[in-house]
């Protein structure tokens, strides 16, 4: 008998060991791409990362800051969820179909999850909080979800989700929109409650949020950590500070100013991963002079992209041609030496469209980003160097959202568009009838593609679709596309496991202490 | 210093008593001191804000992206920044920007709060009081927390933070002026000049103004010194003056991400702040000694 | 009495003015909050309910009755980003920036009386000079510069204190306090010199008074007599001087708490401005005015108590 159980322990132990080696194996492989040392992941521990803002609201229905998002990904989740690459995978629902004419999306919810207050998760909590997503009253700040016609429960573990015409985007979008239990609205703006593989602890304002591992989280082996602390330090330089110091593990987002130290601290390590954010100079298309496309020629080529990614980011960022970053590449179109650095071509350009001396100008600037700052005073001394006099204007956020943005008073702006997941949300922006086209750009052509891509659900055409609507954005020169800043993360040696998104995520889940 | 000196004086003449307030300087003609050491500490900055505004000084904004952080040298005297600007060039800009603002404001809060209190002190009762209250309501707000305020409205840039400025510091004028009408009015000599049937110009003219000069004077150094430090903590927390002109605030919150490895990047703008505010406080201090009878 | 009441009434104006002005600044701010709580994918649908919701359709008249009364009943409205009460907003703040300035207070107390008594009693030593030398800096030294320094050195040179941020009260004190420590020297950088100079001007002016040279005369031994006669005498005017700074120290915060990462009131309200969170800033403004209103009444009717002589005109 004892001995019996003896080789079943052995049998067992021994698959055990070649599972693991297979693991380790795994581990080399993969990470060898990205110039890790590979190591047994450990659990438990308590890691504290710093952000930079202050989160808004725990409602995931109604938060609107990146700084919410990238602490709430680890608390919510929705039926998908996307991998690193951006594509589309199973989350709380473990298959779906979708009909033919791409109106019909039928959702088979996984088994066995639970939130964090316990209970399992069921169909009824699936429509809920869709149906408080397309409730008015919520306010929900997307609007995708005016497409949805109707949602049914089919049996109690499958929901069809209709919409009024197909939308090809559908899946990316629905990723955000996360799955919560009734009974805890009252109060989920502030004692959040999920699936995620962290439970919500304790939001100090100002000062901390805390998460704690779950341990009923349905993916299994992760998360490693027992604890985890999103300390809001806003200043990058202090931010170094702490973590050199110790108190802090990971800066995700790390501004580039302050790289250097990585390099000089041999206890610290920095990654670096694509960011899938959109740099650029906006034109006010409907402001003299720049109706002309001439002029907004003579802009692209008087400015150096090169030099603005050395000067301002600290060569940490690849410079981009259109309104998509390199980062989404299956529909991405390489156009960044469309413009190539020519001044001299640029004056020529000035001149020929009656503007030889030049023209004033004022270029207005998010005070709170100081990256966009950096790089449009470095761009109004190159719009100098043609004879454009630049001046420029600092603006707070939310004048630039009222004054630049939603009203459109302005002649150029420096911001920067975050990552989608589908090519349609990124570049649907320049459409005529788009709310927030606040370049004023009008295409025929341009928003004749936008339609028919919506509509289309085979990747080669999407892909041909999206790579003209992008020439299309160089070739009138409709802004002055800069770079994708690259995404630091500096992190203390010790720590691994780290995952980029296209997305502005923190994804705690896989990350460990190694031993 | 100037204390050192007025200690070996003192005990040189075996006199002991210390003004209750602050150290009184030697006496040469009163405050002499002080007020030569002051304008010899504030005369390089006065050289510097020339030598920008002749064009004297190295460009403040050109850049050069290849010498950045490049340590103070022969090309660079006192190095250069994150863009490769010469800081020499950016410090003698910002001085000019400092002089501006501390001028304009000290001037605008001079002006309009003379008027202001001279109007209350000389009409009294209610104007006086309605005056007065609204004075009262503005000095509950920290002189910094009042500029912040405003600016946020106003928006930022070099005439705004001016006039930012100049609002937070306009009540002290009000009251130093009103206090003076308020005692001219029932002097004796003004109700005769009243009595005479002299015009109420000339009585403000001839009798009241003469008697606002002294103290005004000093407290127009005081306020120069609280503007070039409020604009320098405007610039430092983003709300002062904005890119591409330098300021010296800015210049240091710019300058603290490289700290650890370019320490000449805090200390330029650090060190000009330092000897503008000193160089006030010092003719301030020696103004008061010649200037105002209150406190001899 | 008659003198108490007037001051009362005096207060209560000004407190009104004081919330006027506040209104009044905030009022013609430019940027629309309801737009800043949407974001860039606003729908204009949404924003027309939202500026009902908050109320910002109404006439200013109305908005500014609604806020006076919000007011007397202890209620400064939401904060339109994190859409909480912006009372529990600023009392949840309220310890950093209170435990900065109280610090900073305790901290020129215990810096700046001792050094100004040793250097009146060394009268023309090299402490003496030395103290006022170093107090001279401390007085044109601007507060952040100081605390950029003080952060080069003990925080990125030695490592011995912690390089910004603030752990709380509740989970550290100790931690807490040395997180406020080099902050509230920073601050307190220029009262300190102040008011080390004030003791060592009033302890010269002391020890010139009869009864101390009575004193010395009859032998008493001079430590005590300048330590405990001419000190007692000579800190009516520094506590004076100390309450009048406890205005100064509140608002000096705001910028000491951006240098070193603190989440005080001053934090609270440069973000609030960043986002034009409104009520917020509005609120942070009105509590720190009203704290320098009734700071100063509460030490004008402390006088009146301490010294009947004092009449003000």
């Amino acid at each position: 008998m004892r001995d019996r159980q003896r080789s079943l322990a052995r049998r067992l132990l021994s698959r055990k060991y070649w599972r693991l080696v297979a693991m380790v194996c795994c581990l080399l492989l993969s990470s060898h791409g990205f110039g890790l040392a590979a190591a047994t992941p450990q659990s438990g521990g308590h890691l504290v990362v710093a952000v930079p803002l202050e989160p808004d609201t725990f409602d995931p229905h109604k938060a609107v800051a990146a700084a919410t998002k990238e602490i709430d990904f680890n608390i919510y989740q929705g039926l998908i969820s996307y991998d690193t690459d951006g594509g589309i995978i199973p989350c709380l629902a473990e298959s779906w179909d979708i009909s033919e004419d791409g109106t019909v999306y039928t959702f088979k919810l996984r088994k066995g999850v639970r939130f964090h207050n316990g209970r399992k998760l069921t169909l009824d909590d699936v429509r809920f909080s869709l149906e408080r997503i397309r409730d008015d009253a919520t306010g929900y700040p997307l609007t995708w979800h005016k497409n949805i016609s109707e949602l049914a429960m089919l049996d109690d573990s499958r929901i069809r989700i209709t919409l009024k015409e197909p939308y090809a985007p559908f899946l990316s979008e629905l990723a955000d929109a996360a799955i919560i239990p009734e009974e805890a609205v009252a109060t989920i703006a502030t004692q959040p409650v999920g699936t995620g593989p962290f439970k919500f602890v304790e939001w100090m304002t100002g000062q901390h949020v805390k998460l704690a591992r779950f341990d009923e989280y349905w993916e299994k082996g992760v998360p490693y950590l027992d604890l985890v602390t999103f300390k809001i330090i806003p200043d990058p330089s202090t931010a170094m500070l702490n973590l050199k110091a110790g108190a802090v593990h990971a800066i995700p987002r790390l501004s580039p100013d302050v790289a250097w130290e990585v390099e000089a601290a041999h206890d610290l390590k920095l990654l670096q991963g694509p960011m899938n954010l959109v740099q650029l100079m906006a034109i006010n298309l409907d402001r003299e002079p720049f109706t002309d496309v001439r002029l907004r020629q003579a802009i692209n080529y008087a400015i150096d992209k090169d030099l603005l990614i050395e000067g301002a980011a600290w060569g940490f960022g690849s410079k981009i041609g259109s309104n998509m970053s390199p980062g989404m590449d299956t529909y991405y179109a390489d156009l960044s030496e469309h413009y190539p650095y020519d001044p001299v071509k640029a004056r020529t350009l000035l001149a020929t469209a009656g503007y030889p001396e030049g023209f004033p100008v004022t270029l207005s600037l998010p005070a709170a980003y100081d990256l966009h700052v950096k790089t449009g005073e470095m761009v109004a001394a190159m719009l100098q160097d043609v004879g454009i006099q630049a001046k420029i204007e600092l603006v707070e956020w939310g004048t630039w959202l009222d004054r630049i943005y939603a009203k459109r008073d302005y002649e150029l702006t420096i911001v920067g568009f975050t990552g989608k997941l589908d090519p349609h949300t990124v570049l649907n922006r320049y459409t005529s009838d788009y709310a927030r086209n606040f370049s004023n750009f009008r295409h025929k052509e341009y928003d004749n593609l936008i339609e028919e891509g919506l509509k289309i659900t085979d990747l080669a055409q999407r892909q041909a679709i999206y790579r003209r609507c992008q020439e299309i954005l160089a070739e009138e020169a409709v802004a002055v596309y800069i770079m994708d800043p690259n995404d630091l993360v500096a992190m203390r040696n010790e720590v691994s496991g780290w995952r980029f998104y296209p997305k502005y995520v923190d994804d705690i889940r896989y990350v460990y202490f190694e031993k | 210093m100037a204390v050192v000196w007025r200690e070996k004086q003192l005990a040189a003449e075996g006199r002991e008593r210390e003004h209750l307030w602050q150290f009184k300087p030697v006496k040469l003609k009163g405050g002499g001191l002080s007020i030569w050491l002051g304008a010899l500490l504030v005369l390089p900055v006065l050289v510097l804000a020339l030598a920008s505004w002749m064009g004297l000084a190295p460009l403040p904004n050109a850049m050069d992206i290849r010498a950045r952080l490049v340590p103070p040298s022969a090309a660079h005297w006192l190095g250069t920044d994150h863009f490769g600007r010469d800081v020499l060039g950016r410090i003698a800009y910002g001085s000019r920007v400092a002089l501006q603002v501390g001028l304009g404001s000290t001037l605008l809060a001079a002006l309009a709060g003379v008027a202001l209190g001279a109007w209350a002190g000389y009409k009294g009762g209610w104007w006086d009081e309605v005056i007065m209250r609204m004075i009262d309501g503005l000095m509950a707000f920290p002189g910094i927390l009042l500029a912040i305020m405003l600016v946020s409205v106003l928006g930022t840039g070099v005439s705004n933070t001016i006039l930012a400025i100049g609002l937070a510091n306009l009540p002290l004028f009000a009251r130093i002026t009103r206090g003076v009408f308020l005692a001219g009015r029932s002097a004796l000599y003004v109700e005769a000049a009243n009595a005479l049937g002299a015009k109420h110009g000339h009585i403000i003219r001839r009798h009241i103004l003469p008697n606002t000069i002294g103290p005004l004077v000093v407290q127009a150094t005081i306020t120069f010194s609280t503007a070039v430090l409020t604009e320098a903590s405007l610039s430092y927390l983003g709300l002062g003056i904005q890119p591409p002109d330098a300021s010296w605030g800015r210049m240091l919150k710019e300058a603290q991400p490289y700290m650890g490895k370019a320490l000449w990047l805090v200390l330029a703008p650090g060190l000009a702040i330092f000897l503008v505010v000193t160089a006030l406080n010092l003719l301030g201090d020696g103004l008061r000694d010649r200037l105002d009878p209150h406190t001899r | 009495m008659q003198y108490l009441w007037r001051r009362i009434g005096a207060l209560l104006v000004t407190l009104i003015i004081a919330c006027t002005i506040t209104f009044a600044v905030f009022y013609i701010i430019p940027g629309d909050p309801a737009l800043l709580m949407v974001g860039t994918e606003a729908d204009p649908d949404v924003l027309v309910s939202l500026r009902r919701e908050l109320g910002l359709d109404e006439p200013w008249h109305v908005q500014y009755w609604q806020w006076l009364k919000g007011i007397a009943t202890g209620d400064l409205g939401n904060s339109i980003r994190l859409q909480r009460p912006v009372v529990e907003l600023i009392l949840e703040r309220l310890p950093v920036t209170l435990g900065l300035a109280v610090l900073a207070m305790i901290l020129t107390v215990l810096i700046g009386v001792p050094a100004g008594a040793y250097a009146a009693a060394h009268r023309g030593g090299v402490a003496d000079y030395l103290t006022i030398f170093i107090s001279q800096i401390g007085l044109a030294i601007p507060h952040f510069l100081l605390g950029i320094l003080l952060l080069l050195l003990f925080s990125v040179r030695w490592q011995i204190l912690p390089p910004g941020g603030f752990v709380p009260w509740s989970i550290n004190p100790w931690q807490a306090l040395l997180s406020l420590f080099l902050p509230a020297l920073a601050l307190a950088s220029h009262r300190i010199a102040l008011v080390t100079r004030i003791t060592r001007a009033t302890m010269l002016d002391a020890l010139n008074k009869d009864y101390i040279r009575t004193g010395l005369s009859k032998g008493l031994p001079k430590q005590v007599i300048i330590y405990k006669h001419a000190l007692k005498n000579s800190l009516i005017p520094v506590v004076t001087v100390a309450s009048m700074h406890f205005a100064g120290l509140l608002a000096g915060s705001i910028v000491a708490e951006e240098v070193f990462a603190l989440p005080g009131l001053g934090r609270l309200l440069l973000q609030a401005i960043g986002y034009r969170d409104l009520p917020l800033v509005q609120g942070v403004a009105l509590f720190v005015a009203l704290a320098v209103v009734l700071t100063s009444f509460g030490t004008d009717v402390l006088y009146l108590a301490l010294d009947p002589r004092i009449r003000y005109e």
